[in-house]
């Protein structure tokens, strides 16, 4: 049976913040050595991502999710408010790069990448997917309720 | 008698054994202190937050009642407590935003939404909404606002008017009475700048490593002298990284602090966004 075409809404996802809603929503987003989380839920069909900068908060500031161990919880977070059972969830992870610019004895994207699969293996959320690393910085969107994202290297 | 290999190797297990439990010991104190300075924080920002909300709502209830009562003709009374309802309410809004920025901030809710923003207004529209407190504490405001300056600049105006309602707050909080507070808005090579200096007490180079935490004033405890929850400098902080701009401090005890800011325009993320509303993608792989 054929779908109508419907206009899917889209939304830009700024680094340190996240979006997550029920509302089908293709999320675009740009990554140089930052880490976006894209978690989803089959019983649901609905997805969140977020775009966090740093692998650790300093304890300083605010605890915002420009911070990895902030992101991570908080998305999960978010989708267990939308109704998600977080047992069930999944995700796919991207970006990491190691950019130019970085000293290398940061290595943020290495570090913002570890983050990332250490805390989502110890709340047991399988990843289903990921591209991580490399030197490119990758442009993708992320169609929320078909867990599908289009990649692009930049 | 030379002693079994295996008794040595032992040893050096145990040896190794107890410098990592002294290591995660340390780690566990570490962690201790940390989880105790939070919850002191904690603790603090709740008390003092019911002093900065309940204070000025008691104030202007007290103050609005008085006027309901006001006798008619008595309009100089009646204009005395609407100003000071308004010095309250002011306070009140100003910090009440501030929470409010910072749990969008902390929920990752806050993205930028540049606009063209025409900076000299923005900078002469704060400032007479302080223009009570300034004649109050009898301050001298020099402003010196570039008449370079474009009409029409691109950047967040929500974002920047919370930057400086907050420096500008600031200087005027901690400025002696009397003194003076100079304002200076320039175009350098295409981006915006405003030093805004004042000549209170001034921050020590130890303070200011810590004032951009967030709940930190440099004066607390029941006898603090000054208002605030604590949050100002921390949402400072995060608005201007999120507007792409740059904050510099140059202060020490006793000398008056300084405050730089620099704001580029937002232009070129204003295109970046732009692009997310085509739909084509032209992916390279799918995952």
């Amino acid at each position: 049976m054929e779908q109508p075409e419907v206009a899917l809404s889209t939304h830009f996802l700024f680094p340190s913040t996240l979006f997550a809603v029920a509302k089908p929503t293709i999320v675009q987003t740009v990554l140089g050595s930052c880490i976006a989380v894209c978690l989803f839920d089959a019983r649901l069909q609905i997805g969140g991502i977020n775009h966090y900068m740093l692998p650790y908060w300093n304890d300083q500031g605010l605890a915002t999710p420009k911070y990895g161990n902030i992101a991570i919880p908080k998305l999960i977070d978010k989708m267990i408010s939308l109704g998600s059972d977080p047992s069930q969830l999944v995700a796919k992870v991207f970006g990491g790069a190691h950019q130019l610019s970085d000293s290398n004895v940061y290595e943020i994207g290495k570090r913002n990448t570890e983050v990332a699969f250490d805390f989502l293996a110890e709340r047991k959320i399988k990843i289903l997917k990921s591209d991580t690393g490399g030197s490119r910085g990758r442009n993708i969107k992320f169609v929320t309720h078909e867990n599908l994202v289009m990649l692009k290297y930049v | 008698m030379e002693r079994p290999i295996e008794l040595i190797e032992l040893e050096n297990q145990l040896q190794k054994k107890t410098e990592m439990e002294q290591v995660l010991l340390k780690e566990i104190e570490r962690l201790s202190t940390k989880v105790l300075h939070a919850e002191q924080q904690r603790s603090h920002f709740l008390s003092n937050i019911l002093n900065e909300i309940n204070n000025p709502l008691t104030s202007i209830l007290g103050l609005s009642k008085s006027i309901m009562h006001a006798a008619y003709d008595n309009a100089e009374l009646v204009h005395k407590q609407a100003n000071l309802v308004f010095e309250e309410a002011f306070d009140l809004d100003y910090q009440m935003r501030n929470i409010f920025a910072a749990a969008k901030i902390e929920a990752g809710l806050l993205s930028p939404k540049p606009g063209k923003v025409n900076l000299n207004k923005l900078v002469i529209n704060l400032l007479n909404d302080f223009q009570f407190k300034v004649s109050k504490k009898k301050l001298n405001l020099q402003v010196e606002l570039d008449p370079e300056t474009p009409q029409f600049y691109c950047t967040d105006a929500a974002l920047l008017f919370g930057i400086l309602i907050n420096l500008i707050g600031n200087a005027i909080e901690f400025s002696p009475i009397g003194s003076t507070i100079s304002i200076k808005g320039q175009m350098l090579e295409n981006e915006f700048y405003i030093t805004i200096k004042d000549d209170g007490n001034g921050i020590s180079d130890e303070d200011q490593l810590t004032i951009f935490e967030r709940f930190r004033q440099l004066d607390f405890g029941p006898n603090k002298l000054h208002r605030g929850n604590g949050l100002g400098l921390s949402v400072v902080k995060e608005y201007v990284d999120v507007i792409g701009g740059s904050l510099r401090l140059e202060s020490s005890k006793g000398r008056g602090s300084t405050f730089y800011l620099a704001i580029p325009s937002m232009e070129h993320q204003k295109e970046q966004t732009a692009e997310s509303k085509e739909v084509i993608f032209g992916e390279e792989e799918l995952f």
